[in-house]
């Protein structure tokens, strides 16, 4: 018996120095706040190349460690960063000053010339940076002096300065572009002291930043949770004091906790591509039943627990100026219509389709369930392919699929962003096989037209195209979230598709004493 | 019974060469591509066939499979086990790097299962009828719950409700002693449930026929008292066979922690091997495949070689 | 037959006839489904989603797709038993195969197929799932085939032990001194001789399945939604837990009523079948050889 007492002794024990030890390991907010802050981060980024990044992840540490000519702030404006003043002097021509006596973080300078080379390989088709689209317009970078950089664009493009304010088009140094473009050297306010792979990242302010005058921070640690739920746990708990990417599922637990702000934008958004090369899908009638019989606040209750907004028609957002109110419910649900089209176009007696998702995300696996419900309806049935995301991606870009569902986001809010979404080589967020001179034209056109009635006009008429041909039928925008202590200020998250660029407001955080 | 190691010893590395060409040849047969992961992330970005074509040139998947298999094999009898398709990391590293920490979660969960599943054994052993069937019963269900709604369900209480542990994480040991055992000791619960039944059942079958062997009669004979009788002998001659066998368990749980290494963030070598199959890193997950596959071999080969000490009977069949 | 109906008297209690109720009314359940189902268990009412358990006609509440529980647990039974049965099956032939040759031939035979089983469980398991539901994708067939290649190794082992116990048996010998053939020998004289500890191994791996098959649904491994399957109804739980744990409670209770039952009914039979059970050890490891 008294075996037994002893091992009870020793669960007693542990269980006893277990206490004494959270007793000792909690943190106690009665000094003054250390400026140190822990970001609980989504996932893990094993190499930094700004160039390509399009992950939240990386492009978080992106917009920590780096700095490009231009930047956001806090309302998603366009604020010189590196470059101290930018004017156009005509409608393809701009001209950047850089600020003074600009370092990388390992000291080297940076000067207009460390600029050119950056914009070079932005530009360099084979890099295939994310912008590469925008940045071939790109005829000539020139520097006249150490601290002048001009850019001369073969046509114009109202949207060029957006586009080179996101994270991606950062300042390397030239280093980086022996390698890929691979680089945790950056100019921007914080450096990099240690990364623990898939444990954390640590970066500390840098001195030599342009504005480190402003910067409060002293460190930032970065531990990775990967699952949500973990992640929302550690901020619950007090481990962390900001997370991002809160699940869609987790919102109003975060929102119950009084200590907690939930900081959440409409960002990418949800939508259904189609192989327009076979089959039913081939036909744009289809195409159209299939975007006014789905159900879209359902996705939006169902996949992301209520928390996104349904996108009744072309993707622009009510709060751009380039928004059109009818344009935008184009697709508002309509089952006599869809039954109509679908009779019209020759199956009235419905069809089997194959429908390509994947199990590894839920939100995408529940909306692929939320529109096979509705589709269902209409007499299309669907069988769902759901493998993992990588073997998705692939059959994706491979055109193996009828129709599909993704989610993506554009690089900026103005309305180019739809080329992404309707032309280019075969890929894995686009509809397979989809081309439309139509709209191909008008969206050069649109970028070209620097009159903002005009431009609106255009990318009316793109929306009207899109509405009747369907290259891609929208379902929901996804409030992407960032959540934190009350303590954390200057911290926010940017609206619309730049909710990946919020980072860039890291460099005025700091934490006050609660 | 030198002949009958050496020739265990060459099973096992016939073994191993099975299982590094079985785990090859399928990481090839998967579908998805390294390299558009490498560039798209987990976002829905796109890249240019030409970007595509250089990333796997750099990877040397543009080369035959049969080239690719000799020069992997190559390196592996050279010790290289080579590097991550995703940061050109040494996957020895990384391995070096997680499998302490996956060993440590599941030795400190068996450590918790012996504490917790010998008494409770050899409380079935020697009460039996109610209290041995509700000892079973209890235990049972403990292995009947997924891990993954345990490991919830601890950190929902002693995290969120009662503020005792962090919710998951990892601190280095070495530079935080303290928040490093806080943060082990709840996935190392959630682990240990389905262990603790194990052992208690092991423990009390145990501890059954050792009560009736002679030299425990012996000993009551002569008058030994009860706790006596069964500290210095009963218990003692039932744990050696527990802790073995317990302990070789240790090696097949070790690619089996991937659900609490998820649910309470620990970076250990089970979740590093599932985020490797997802990005499509072949030589991550060759790698960790072929090293928990050597260490079960090893394991293996020690059991069949003192049991071929103790038996000579194995030896000649 | 008298002599093994007061065994199973003698051998039997109340938790052992609960255990038995429970698994007939999971098969029943299962039989039965479209009769006992109160809804269609994938017709969504996003409208009314994340109903709390004792609704009114939702007992058991409804998921986020406003799905009624109770309907999906019901069909989620057959599911589940066509994948346990399906996978011990497969595990049974498989492994007994290999474990009878390799038991019964020895020699090449014996390094051949040992070896084998050897193979299968140096893989560690989440990644054998991991690859084969990647390559051919998910579903009930490739749960079965994955889960049963994954116990296959069980089977084999305890075969080959009971087969080389009694290979060289009297009544072994006898049948090989009259000439009868080898395959009737292993069917009709090893076979039936070495069946109890198989049938033990049957009920442990139907327990351990259904265990297996809620951590790979965790992982977006298990069935193809919208089929209901416990699994995947714990793993949807799970993600909802903090938010609505009522959804988690129903399948959960579900899946460890039955793993226990048979894990319980594995017991029962072994003291059932083999007279000599009381002082024979308890084989209870395989509950816990394969684990996500």
């Amino acid at each position: 018996m008294s075996t037994t007492l002893k091992s009870s002794a020793a669960v007693a024990a542990i269980a006893a120095s277990a206490l004494v030890l959270s007793a000792c390991g909690g943190s106690s907010p009665t000094q003054a706040p250390e400026q140190e802050l822990q970001f609980g981060l989504s996932g893990d980024v094993p190499k930094l190349q700004p160039h390509l990044d399009q992950g939240a992840s990386a492009m978080l540490l992106d917009s920590v460690l780096h700095r490009g000519l231009l930047g956001y702030d806090s309302k998603g404006e366009v604020v010189p960063a590196l470059a101290e003043k930018y004017e156009q002097s005509d409608a393809t021509t701009y001209k950047f000053t850089l600020r003074k006596g600009l370092t990388f973080h390992d000291g080297t300078p940076l000067t207009s010339a460390e600029v050119k080379t950056s914009f070079q390989a932005l530009a360099d088709p084979k890099a295939a940076a994310k912008i590469v689209a925008v940045t071939q317009g790109i005829q000539a970078i020139e520097t006249p002096d150490a601290e002048t950089v001009v850019i001369k664009l073969k046509a114009p493009n109202a949207a060029f300065l957006s586009y080179i304010a996101d994270t991606t088009a950062a300042v390397l140094p030239p280093a980086a572009y022996q390698n890929a473009g691979e680089s945790w050297v950056g100019a921007g306010p914080f450096k990099l002291a240690s990364h623990d792979k898939g444990v954390s990242f640590v970066v500390e302010k840098f001195d030599g930043y342009y504005d480190a005058a402003s910067v409060q921070l002293n460190k930032i640690d970065f531990p990775i949770y990967t699952d949500g739920q973990a992640r929302t746990n550690a901020l619950l708990a007090g481990d962390v004091d900001l997370i991002d990417f809160v699940p869609w599922e987790e919102f109003d637990r975060v929102k119950a906790d009084q200590n907690i702000t939930l900081d959440a934008q409409s960002g990418p958004f949800m939508y259904l591509n189609f192989n327009v090369t076979k089959g039913p899908f081939a036909n744009a009638k289809v195409r159209e039943a299939v975007a006014l019989a789905v159900n879209r606040d359902n996705v939006v209750s169902a996949a992301l627990s209520g928390n996104g907004s349904p996108i009744k028609g072309v993707p622009i957002p009510e709060s751009s100026p380039f928004y059109n109110e009818s344009l935008a419910k184009g697709w508002e649900q309509n089952i006599d219509k869809a039954k109509s089209l679908l009779a019209e176009a020759g199956y009235a007696n419905g069809f089997s389709a194959r429908m390509l998702s994947t199990s590894q995300y839920a939100f995408h696996r529940d909306t692929a369930l939320s529109v096979q419900s509705d589709l269902a309806a209409v007499g299309i049935k669907l069988d769902l392919d759901l493998p993992d995301w990588a073997t998705r991606v692939s059959k994706g870009n491979a055109g193996d699929y009828e129709i599909a569902v993704s989610g993506s986001a554009g690089v900026v809010n103005d309305p180019s962003f739809l080329s992404k979404f309707v032309q280019g080589p075969a890929e894995h967020t686009r509809s397979f096989g989809y081309d439309n001179a139509n709209i191909n034209a008008l969206l050069a056109q649109g970028l070209s037209e620097a009159d903002e009635a005009k431009r609106k006009a255009v990318y009316d008429d793109v929306s009207r195209t899109i509405l009747t041909d369907v290259p891609f039928v929208s379902l929901a925008g996804r409030a992407q979230a960032f959540a934190y202590q009350k303590s954390v200020t200057g911290f926010s998250n940017l609206p619309g598709f730049l909710t990946f660029n919020s980072g860039y407001t890291l460099a005025t955080t700091s934490i006050v004493s609660k | 019974m030198l002949r009958f190691i050496v020739k265990r010893c060459l099973l096992g590395m016939l073994l191993a060469f099975i299982v590094l060409t079985l785990i090859f040849l399928s990481l090839h047969l998967v579908p998805g591509d390294p390299a558009e992961i490498i560039l798209t992330g987990e976002g829905g970005g796109a890249a240019s066939p030409e970007a595509l074509a250089k990333v796997r040139a750099q990877l040397g998947l543009d080369q035959s499979l049969w080239n690719q298999y000799v020069n992997y094999l190559s390196g592996v009898l050279s010790g290289d086990l080579g590097s991550s398709f995703r940061d050109n990391s040494p996957v020895t590293q990384a391995v070096a790097e997680r499998l302490p920490r996956t060993l440590e979660l599941v030795a400190v969960a068996v450590l918790l299962a012996l504490v917790v599943g010998i008494p409770l054994g050899s409380l079935a052993a020697k009460r039996g009828g109610v209290i041995d069937a509700t000892i079973n019963l209890v235990t049972s269900t403990g292995i009947s719950v997924p891990v993954y709604v345990i490991g919830t369900v601890l950190v929902l209480v002693f995290s969120l409700k009662l503020g005792w542990f962090p919710a998951g994480g990892f601190r280095a040991a070495e530079t935080d002693f303290g928040g490093h055992l806080q943060r082990v000791l709840l996935p190392a619960v959630a682990l240990s449930f389905g262990i603790i039944s194990v052992v208690s059942r092991m423990t009390r079958s145990a501890v059954l026929e050792v009560i009736s062997q002679d030299y425990v009669r012996t000993a009551k004979a002569i008058g030994l008292s009860r706790p006596v009788v069964f500290r210095k002998h009963v218990l003692r001659g039932s744990l050696n066979p527990v802790v073995t066998v317990v302990g070789l368990q240790v090696g097949t749980l070790l690619g089996s922690t991937v659900l609490v290494e998820r649910i309470f963030n620990w970076p250990g070598l089970s979740g590093l091997l599932v985020e490797a199959v997802l990005q499509r890193d072949y030589p991550v997950v060759q790698g960790i495949v072929i090293v928990i596959s050597v260490i079960f071999i090893l394991i293996n080969i020690i059991v069949d070689i003192s049991y071929g000490l103790l038996d000579p009977r194995v030896r000649t069949s | 037959m008298k002599a093994f109906l007061k065994r199973i008297h003698a051998h039997s209690t109340p938790l052992r006839y609960a255990a038995v109720a429970v698994v007939f009314i999971v098969i029943a359940v299962a039989i039965l489904a479209p009769l006992v189902a109160p809804h269609d268990p994938i017709a969504q009412n996003v409208a009314n989603k994340l109903r709390p358990v004792g609704t009114p006609g939702h007992l058991l509440g409804t998921d986020q797709f406003g799905r009624d529980s109770l309907s999906r647990l019901i069909y989620g039974a057959r599911i589940e038993i066509v994948v346990a049965v399906g996978a011990t099956v497969f595990a049974c032939i498989f492994g007994t195969f290999l474990g009878l040759m390799g038991g019964y031939f020895g020699r090449l035979v014996e390094t051949v197929t040992m070896r084998l089983t050897d193979v299968i469980l140096a893989f560690p398991p989440i990644i054998l799932a991991l690859l084969i539901v990647t390559i051919y994708g998910s579903g009930v067939m490739t749960l079965i085939v994955v889960m049963g290649l994954l116990f296959a190794p069980n089977f084999a082992r305890i075969t080959y032990g009971q087969v080389v116990g009694v290979k060289h048996a009297e009544y072994v010998e006898a049948a090989k001194a009259i000439g009868a053939p080898t395959p009737r020998i292993l069917l009709r004289t090893v076979l039936p001789n070495i069946m109890s500890p198989i049938a033990v191994q049957m009920s442990l791996t139907l327990a351990s399945t259904i265990l297996l098959e809620s951590g790979l649904s965790f992982l977006g491994l298990g069935v193809v939604p919208p089929t209901a399957s416990w699994g995947l109804m714990v793993a949807e739980g799970q993600r909802f837990m903090a938010s609505n744990p009522d959804l988690l409670l129903a399948p959960a209770i579900a899946v460890v009523a039955t793993i226990l039952s048979f894990s319980i009914l594995g017991d029962a039979l072994r003291d059932w079948l083999d007279p000599r059970s009381r002082t024979s050890r308890p084989r209870t490891a395989a509950l816990t050889e394969v684990r996500a």
